[in-house]
């Protein structure tokens, strides 16, 4: 397996698909590499809603200040303008891919068509045929179409570097169970979010274990914004099978909702579409704390004022139709599906605007590491705007891997040290199966890091996760070779340990609310005094190195 | 909290299959994938099965519930009393699909759109059965239930391939003849049959269909 590309995209979803098309559309030799197959991920799971640019009624600076103002101030404008100016290209090429935009009944993506996601003073959004779902049946054609190397249910354990500059990557084949070496020009990580670091009060996908995070650091990275680590208002809070399962943004509630505390007390009511994701739940975190709460430990959603106006009932049926809280349905039965009954609801995890650092081209300070998609940080600063993630994957997926593809053909093949052979991984011997302890740091992260951090709480979070990987050192992994996800924990354990030490490390430095970030030491936003991002990287002798730096909005 | 009994078929990676009997507790709503997840996660994570977003999106958690193919995330445990590997299809190791060589069958067909396509963004109208078809999961439950479908013969396409066929067959922007492709694959072994059954709502006998005409 001494075979090597110009370009390695490690994970299949929505950026690592766009990446690779980019850099093989330039002639470079690809490969995707993903722990799933290629077309899953986050992506997956997205309800399809896409933010675009020069639709009618809009203008590039209106986009721009929705989203720099949304992310209270810590994006970076020079990212958030290259989002902004890529958006209908990536919007197009995913059309040329296959995918479908929901037109108006002529056939038209006018004002009907699009509509308005929260937190966007204009409609810019559209809406997908067949969601996240039929949106990634186009991607993994796209791959099939453009020759690239497709390697599944691989997982990658390290990034392997030569003289400085990064030069293949390690990988742990699932299916076969075998390690091996595969040599990049250039690589260019997309391995999505972190959610899953909160489990089961997360919306994520089971592979968002946050590797990507931990991968750059190690690789010598920087990470900015850490901290912000969005939840979305509305989840279901059971049965347990489905606890965490997101069904609705603010704009769920349509424009005459309602949520109620524990003690039956009105604490928003009407308007809470037109809020931001992070101030809807800023507000319910407060009741929650005080333990106002309902008997799953949330609060009452009361959708009913809707049904008493026609633009309330047309936000219902627009959407059912969009499929935001299908999961409604099974949890709660038809009548809260039908918003006839409130529900409870719970915020719950659901994306990482922190992340890997890099340049409008998916540049990090490390040669040859590039990075796209929600693992990329930068962009949406301390809170996201509804459907500007997949604009981000598409637009940024696309640049890097353009980028990726003129550094591989510029720079000479660095050989990716000796193949590192069998680690012992298969077989070890613990009495700690790594499941175990990747569960008690869920319930840590959530408990400690989750809705409302103090300091106190952060500090011991940090000595558990301290204490958590000493124990995981005397993990063990059954011998099975075959599909053996023993293995996919225990390599998976020691990222979301990483990542989990840098959210806790960003949160405790950063003495202030804002956006996603929310402090019970300090509720009140440091004003302009804090429009800084939190810089991480690792020090010569393996501790964090933390700065900060005036942001650049 | 009552216990339930669930009997999981295991398939070895060395041939074979091995039964094993589990209880876990029966939690309000509990569906076959939590009862699955609590095995994994208390009392033998060497358990292999694919499951990704727990709920109704992946399309990744196929099993066979009973005889019958379905997503374990929408299958009721209580009720539920043997779960093996998805009939027909190539498994890495218990329950666990090996997708990859799945796929692999569609080599060559070129499942994406060719041609002059229409303008990105521009003027397009989508009929409604090709948007039920677009939100095919790609679960493959619908293949384990084909009756003309087997592992070593590639020459029948199987329903998971003619529904994709019929995607592109009903958008405007393809140029390819499906409908040659679907008979070439063995289309003609359909109009006799529909046995098979998709859990998730898409119209696989429209798709059919579709191709038919
Ligand atoms: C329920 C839900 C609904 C959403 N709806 C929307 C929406 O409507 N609009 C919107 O804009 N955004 C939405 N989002 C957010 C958006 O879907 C994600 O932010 C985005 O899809 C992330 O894309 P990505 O390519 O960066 O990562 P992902 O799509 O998550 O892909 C990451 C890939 O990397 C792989 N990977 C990870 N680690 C490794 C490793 N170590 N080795 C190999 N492979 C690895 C994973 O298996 C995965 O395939 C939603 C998110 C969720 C969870
Ligand atoms: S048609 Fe239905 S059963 Fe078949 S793969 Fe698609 S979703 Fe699954
Ligand atoms: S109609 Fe019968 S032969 Fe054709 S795909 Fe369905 S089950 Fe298979
Ligand atoms: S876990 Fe995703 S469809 Fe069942």
């Amino acid at each position: 397996m001494a075979e090597g590309y110009d370009v390695v995209c490690v994970g299949g979803g929505g950026a690592g698909i766009m990446a690779a098309v980019a850099a093989a559309e330039q002639g470079a030799r690809v490969a995707v590499v993903s722990k799933e197959p290629v077309g899953y991920g986050n992506t997956r799971l997205a309800v399809g809603l896409m933010a675009c640019s020069g639709l009618p009624g809009d203008t590039r600076e209106a986009f721009i200040e929705d989203v720099l103002a949304g992310g209270e101030w810590l994006g970076d404008r020079r990212l958030v303008e290259a989002l902004v100016d890529g958006a209908a290209e990536a919007a197009a090429r995913l059309e040329s891919f296959g995918h479908t935009f929901i037109r108006d009944s002529e056939g038209f993506l006018s004002q009907q068509a699009v509509t308005r996601a929260g937190g966007h003073s204009r409609s810019r959004t559209l809406r997908s045929s067949g969601i996240g779902i039929g949106l990634c049946q186009s991607l993994r054609a796209a791959v099939e179409k453009h020759g690239i190397g497709l390697y599944e249910d691989t997982l990658v354990s390290r990034l392997v570097k030569n003289e400085g500059r990064v030069c293949g990557i390690k990988a742990l084949d699932l299916a076969e169970g075998r390690e091996y070496v595969l040599g990049a020009k250039a690589v260019v990580l997309c391995t999505g979010g972190g959610g899953w670091l909160f489990y089961p009060q997360t919306s994520n996908a089971r592979t968002a274990t946050g590797d990507g995070y931990a991968l750059a650091y190690e690789a010598g990275a920087e990470l900015v914004d850490m901290e912000q680590v969005q939840a979305i208002p509305f989840a279901v809070t059971s049965p347990a099978a489905y606890r965490g399962l997101f069904c609705g943004e603010p704009a769920l509630a349509g424009p005459y909702g309602r949520i109620l505390n524990g003690d039956g007390d009105t604490i928003l009511d009407g308007g809470i579409n037109n809020m931001s994701r992070a101030a809807v739940v800023s507000r319910m975190a407060g009741e929650i704390v005080a333990g106002r709460v309902g008997p799953n430990g949330g609060l009452t959603l009361d959708l009913r004022p809707n049904l008493e106006h026609e633009d309330g009932l047309k936000a219902r049926d627009r959407l059912r139709e969009v499929g935001m809280f299908d999961v409604v349905l099974p949890a709660y039965g038809r009548k809260a599906y039908d918003w006839e009954e409130p529900w409870e609801v719970l915020p719950t995890v659901h994306f990482f605007m922190g992340g890997v650092r890099a340049d409008q081209d998916g540049r990090t300070c490390v040669p040859g590491l590039f990075a796209a998609g929600e693992v990329m940080g930068g962009v949406h600063g301390g809170n996201r705007l509804g459907s500007v993630a997949l604009t981000e994957i598409f637009v940024f997926g696309w640049r890097a891997g353009l980028a990726a593809a003129e550094y591989a053909g510029s720079s000479p093949a660095a050989e990716p040290a000796a193949c590192l052979g069998d680690s012992g991984l298969y077989g070890r011997r613990g009495a700690i199966r790594p499941v175990t302890l990747v569960r008690r740091l869920q319930a840590l992260l959530w408990e400690k890091a989750g809705l409302v951090r103090n300091r106190e709480g952060l500090l011991d979070g940090l000595r558990e996760i301290d204490a958590i990987e000493a124990l995981a050192k005397t993990a063990g992994v059954s011998e099975k070779r075959v599909y053996n996800t023993e293995a996919a924990d225990f390599l998976e354990l020691g990222f979301m340990l990483t990542t989990a030490r840098l959210v806790l490390t960003a949160a405790l430095l950063r003495e202030e609310s804002r956006g996603a970030h929310l402090r019970g030491d300090f509720p009140a936003s440091g004003g302009k005094d804090w429009q800084k991002n939190i810089i991480l990287r690792r020090a010569e002798d393996g501790t964090v190195d933390c700065r900060m730096e005036v942001s650049r909005a | 909290m009552k216990d339930h009994t669930i009997i999981i078929v295991r398939s070895l990676p060395e041939g074979g299959r091995k039964k094993e009997k589990f209880t876990v507790p029966l939690q309000p709503g509990a569906t076959v994938l939590q009862g699955l997840v609590h095995i994994y996660d208390t009392v033998d994570s060497t358990l292999a099965f694919r499951y990704s977003c727990r709920y109704n999106h992946c399309g990744l958690c196929g099993i066979s519930a009973d005889g019958r193919p379905r997503l374990a995330c929408k299958t009721k445990l209580e009720t539920t009393e043997e779960v093996a590997p998805l009939a027909n299809l190539p498994i890495l190791r218990d329950l666990a699909v090996d997708r990859t060589r799945y796929y692999s069958r569609f080599k060559g067909m070129r499942l994406y759109p060719e041609g002059d396509a229409a303008e990105p963004l521009g003027h397009l109208v989508e009929e409604s059965l090709h948007r039920n078809l677009m939100g095919c999961l790609e679960c493959l439950c619908c293949v384990a239930s084909c009756p003309s479908h087997s592992l070593s013969d590639v020459s029948f396409g199987g329903p998971y391939l003619f529904v994709k066929l019929a995607q592109l067959h009903l958008d405007s922007r393809d140029r390819t003849d499906r409908r040659a492709q679907a008979a070439e694959k063995g289309l003609a072994r359909c109009r006799e049959c529909k046995k098979c059954r998709c859990p998730n709502g898409i119209d696989l006998h429209g798709a059919l269909e579709a191709l038919n005409k």
